[in-house]
Parts: structure tokens; C-alpha cells; sequence
């Protein structure tokens, strides 16, 4: 039984899965939609708890043993439970209820002229209501042609005119620093328009993504070139004629994507585009037909009951 | 040099993993349990904003309120007076179906009842691999073959006709190469032997554009590092 119903319900929705490709009728398609697009969604959404408990369990397990190097799971601990906490309460941009900008300048427009803001509220006071704002010492500078932008659009400053729009407001309130990498926009909550602005410190859930997931994901993928140059050299090394076109074919990709090989060899471009475009294709081809095969295979067996591994072992 | 707080959260933590290359150290498991813990926070919130406030809270919350001011009826579990089919509809409790379901991996953490996680797999494996099968046949063979046959278009010049000959003979030939249902002797063994040729020249084609990718990567980080934080290059 504990194999049994499962196994059944899967044959269910495999079946199910096959005819909603190949009847095209409302009621089906419809039904299909819902399915796929809302209460599967939902079911996956439940497995997310499933690896989140495993990864805290395991985690928790390491520093009550005292495993080697548990005090690192106190760190991805922490940056769990920060991030989540941000991000729940702080919002995806910083829009939520915590407090997520210190200090720094909001940039509003309207009516082509640039206002600067000392905190949210004084932009969501705005955004409401441009027009009758009050105070036009915040107006700061015209917009040029250039910036010309219809209300409610991103003004996007260039460097130049970022510049002057810095010399006017250390005119205007000395103390406030503007920084000379460009501005990210925000959504105001009030009005939904994006504005742009310049916070001293931000810990939305943006900056987690920017501070610390790109710059260690990309620099962990950058590491593997290293990694590859030291298993090309044994790859590369030219026991036999296989290695040999191993070699000269990639020998060829890679020269031929550097601006400075090309200078000395015009037609290597060609020659790499050439080996890109026929024989790799060729044989891509021909490999992908296998896995298009195997993958289909794979299915069937699945559907029919002969591949189980993912029932998994344990009880029956 | 870069007075932003991020900005030299970003340089430390990829000097950080960047130290691995001389060896495994603290800095470096440091930068990879922060990027994990980072990592899956961010996929909870994800998560949260995209599936479970839209798809679940939003559309109970609705239910029970249209139940507070228009009374409950069996409405809010058919597919019709609702239009619970479109996708982005709100207002019902049929959505409580798949979160029990869903609510099954769970299971997993009490030995007793653990077998009841096969059900959400179940449900989740044999619709996905139905609909794999039909979308992979199409995509990876069909398409194809179609792209790889002789057709009267590949005879209106000469140089069309050699490059779809070659095309086609090199296809076959490493579908011949990795036939392994028969031994590779007589008229199979030229064959898998031009198979194993193109296969050869696509796997350094991919090995050169896959280091090329990540020594635009590692250049991309090194930009990071001498122009955005320490402002060396401009």
C-alpha cells in the first residue's frame, strides 16, 4: 500500500499530463492550467520546507556533536535567519514595514524639475501629491533635454549630470554625499512610481543579493577557470589523434574569441565560427538525439513502474 | 577606493573565495556558509512572494472574507461560478486541497508516517514526466532529424549540398559511435570512427567556450575589484 497508492496516483497524473498535450479542448486546457500553473506551484512551494528543515537539521546536528568546522554552521545559520528576516519584513526592494534605508538622499521628479528628499516619508508626501508640495527649496535643478522624462518615469541621471546634481545638493544641504555609481530606482509605496535614490546604508533584501550572492557565486563560477586550466593541461596533452583534435579545436575557440589573436590571424574568426557552426553542431546533434531518446525512455519507465528509485528505500 | 558598505562586502568575500586557490581556509568557508545561508533565505522569500502570499494566503483570505459578507456556499469549491481556472483568480477554498497535499513532505520528519512523502512526489513526478515526454521527443529529435535530413533545398548549390552532407553524414556518424547494441566491426567501424572525430571537435569546441566563459567570469571579478572598490582602473 505504501508503494501502491503512490505509484497510482503518479500513473494518474502521467496519464492525466499526456492527454492535456494532446487534446486541445477549453474544459482540458483550462483544467491543465490550473494544475500547472497554480496547484502544482503550490505542492512544490511545501518541498521548499522539506530542504529548509534537512539544511538546519544537518546544520544544528553539526554544532551540538561539535563536528569538524561546526562553527561555520553558526554563520550560515545566522545569514539564514537575516536574510529571511529582511526579506519577510523589509521587503524585495526595501518597501516593506522594517526599516530598511539609513540616511542618504531620495531623488523624486516632476514637471521637469529634480527634488531631493531627506527620507521617505517627505518623498511618499510628495509622490502623493507633486503638485501641492509645499517646500520648493527641495527643487534642485531643471531636468536637461536629455533627462527629459514623462511623469512617473525613471529619470536616469548620467554620470555628468549625476555631478551637478551632486554640486547642487552639497550646495543646498552640506553634509549629504553623493556617491558617483549610479542611483538604483525604487518603487515609491505610495504612488507605485519608480524614483531613484542614494541611501548612506541599505540591508534590503536587493543589497543581500547584490553584496554577497553575486559577488560569491560569480567569483566561486571565475574560480573554476583556474581550476580548468591545470585539467586542460592534462586533457590537452596529445597522447593520440583523439586528444589531438581535442586539442587544436579548442585551441582554435579559444584563440579565436581574443580581439588580439584575431589582429594577427584574420581568418582564425572564420575558422572558429566554422568549427562552431558544423562539425560541433554535427555532433551535438547526433548526442542530442541520444539524450532526446534516453530521456524519453527514462519517462516511460518511470510512468510504467519499471524505474522506482524514486520511492526511494526504507519501508514497503 | 569605494566608500559603499556593500561594495566592500562584495571585495572582501571574493578576495574571500579567492584565497581557496592557495588552499582551503576559514576565510574561504566562511564566504561559502554565509553565500549558502544568504542563498536559501533568499529563495524562502522568493518563495514567499511569489507562490505562498499569491497563490495561497491571498486567495483564502479572500474566501473567508466574500464567506463573512455573502455567506458560504459551495461556490467557493466549484470550478465554474468562480472561474477558479483562471490561473490568477482568487476566492477559493479548493486551494486548501493541494496545500494538504503539499503539507505531506512534511512527513518526512515523523518515521511513522514518512512513507506519505512518495504522495507529493508522486503527483509532482508523474505529471512533469508526462509532459517531458512529449516536449523532449519534439525538441531533441524531431526538430532534429528535420534540421539534419537531405531535403531539395540542400541540392541548390554546391556548397549547400557539402555542407548538408557533412551535417548529416557527421549526425550519423555519432549516433553510429554511441550504438552500443553492436559491436563496432565492418561497415560500422569507418563510421564510429568519423563519430568519434566530430565527437572529439564538440567536446573541445564546449571545453574552450566553457573556460573562455569563465575567464570572462574571473575578469569580470577582477574589473570589480581594481575599478568599482579600489578605483585603480578607470
Amino acid at each position: 500500500m505504501k508503494r501502491k497508492i503512490p505509484m497510482t496516483i503518479m500513473f494518474i497524473l502521467a496519464i492525466w499530463g499526456g492527454i492535456s498535450y494532446f487534446v486541445g479542448k477549453t474544459p482540458v486546457r483550462n483544467f491543465d492550467n490550473l494544475l500547472r500553473n497554480r496547484l502544482l506551484l503550490i505542492v512544490g512551494a511545501f518541498a521548499i520546507i522539506l530542504g529548509l528543515g534537512s539544511l538546519i537539521f544537518h546544520h544544528s546536528q553539526k554544532i551540538r556533536r561539535k563536528a569538524r568546522f561546526w562553527q561555520y554552521s553558526y554563520v550560515m545559520l545566522i545569514a539564514l535567519v537575516v536574510t529571511t528576516f529582511v526579506g519577510l519584513f523589509g521587503g524585495v526592494r526595501g518597501e516593506g514595514r522594517l526599516p530598511t534605508i539609513f540616511g542618504g538622499t531620495m531623488l523624486g521628479a516632476h514637471e521637469g524639475k529634480v527634488y531631493a528628499f531627506m527620507n521617505r516619508d517627505e518623498l511618499n508626501t510628495f509622490m502623493s501629491n507633486p503638485a501641492s508640495y509645499a517646500d520648493p527649496d527641495k527643487a534642485l535643478m531643471d531636468l536637461p533635454r536629455e533627462m527629459d522624462a514623462p511623469e512617473g518615469e525613471q529619470v536616469f541621471l548620467s554620470r555628468y549630470h549625476a555631478a551637478l546634481l551632486r554640486q547642487e545638493i552639497e550646495l543646498q544641504h552640506a553634509g549629504y554625499e553623493m556617491a558617483d555609481e549610479p542611483i538604483p530606482p525604487m518603487i515609491s509605496p505610495v504612488s507605485g512610481e519608480t524614483v531613484r535614490y542614494r541611501a548612506d546604508f541599505k540591508i534590503s533584501l536587493q543589497a543581500l543579493y547584490e553584496g554577497i550572492m553575486v559577488p560569491c557565486g560569480s567569483t566561486m563560477f571565475a574560480m573554476l577557470a583556474f581550476y580548468m586550466c591545470s585539467a586542460a593541461y592534462r586533457a590537452f596533452r596529445m597522447r593520440n589523434l583523439h586528444a589531438g583534435i581535442l586539442l587544436v579545436s579548442a585551441f582554435i575557440v579559444m584563440l579565436g574569441q581574443i580581439p588580439l589573436a584575431t589582429v594577427f590571424i584574420p581568418w582564425l574568426h572564420d575558422l572558429r565560427q566554422w568549427i562552431l557552426d558544423v562539425p560541433n553542431l554535427a555532433s551535438k546533434r547526433g548526442i542530442m538525439i541520444g539524450v532526446g531518446l534516453g530521456a524519453s525512455a527514462t519517462s516511460f519507465k518511470i510512468i510504467l513502474g519499471i524505474e522506482r528509485a524514486w520511492l526511494g528505500g526504507g519501508d514497503e | 577606493m569605494a566608500t559603499d558598505f556593500w561594495t566592500w562586502t562584495a571585495a572582501i568575500l571574493t578576495l574571500a573565495i579567492l584565497s581557496f586557490l592557495y588552499d582551503d581556509n576559514a576565510f574561504y568557508r566562511t564566504a561559502e556558509h554565509l553565500f549558502i545561508g544568504v542563498a536559501n533565505g533568499y529563495s524562502i522569500v522568493l518563495s514567499w512572494y511569489n507562490v505562498v502570499i499569491p497563490h495561497m494566503i491571498d486567495p483564502l483570505v479572500g474566501a473567508f472574507r466574500t464567506t463573512r459578507e455573502q455567506g458560504f456556499t459551495t461556490a467557493f469549491f466549484t470550478f465554474d461560478e468562480l472561474n477558479v481556472l483562471n490561473p490568477y483568480n482568487d476566492n477559493n477554498f479548493f486551494i486548501i486541497i493541494p496545500m494538504m497535499v503539499g503539507s505531506l513532505y512534511i512527513t518526512r520528519f515523523i518515521p511513522k508516517i514518512s512513507w506519505m512523502i512518495r504522495i507529493p512526489i508522486g503527483i509532482t513526478m508523474g505529471y512533469y514526466t508526462a509532459i517531458a515526454i512529449p516536449a523532449s521527443f519534439k525538441a531533441s529529435i524531431v526538430r532534429q532529424l528535420e534540421a539534419s535530413i537531405l531535403t531539395r533545398a540542400d541540392f541548390s548549390s554546391w556548397s549547400v549540398l557539402i555542407y548538408g552532407l557533412f551535417i548529416f553524414v557527421t549526425t550519423v556518424a555519432t549516433l553510429v559511435y554511441f550504438f552500443f547494441s553492436a559491436e563496432h566491426k565492418g561497415f560500422l567501424r569507418p563510421v564510429s570512427n568519423i563519430g568519434i572525430l566530430a565527437v572529439m571537435v564538440g567536446f573541445g569546441a564546449s571545453f574552450g567556450l566553457t573556460v573562455m566563459a569563465r575567464i570572462s567570469l574571473a575578469i569580470g571579478r577582477f574589473v570589480f575589484i581594481f575599478k568599482d572598490w579600489l578605483g585603480i582602473v578607470h
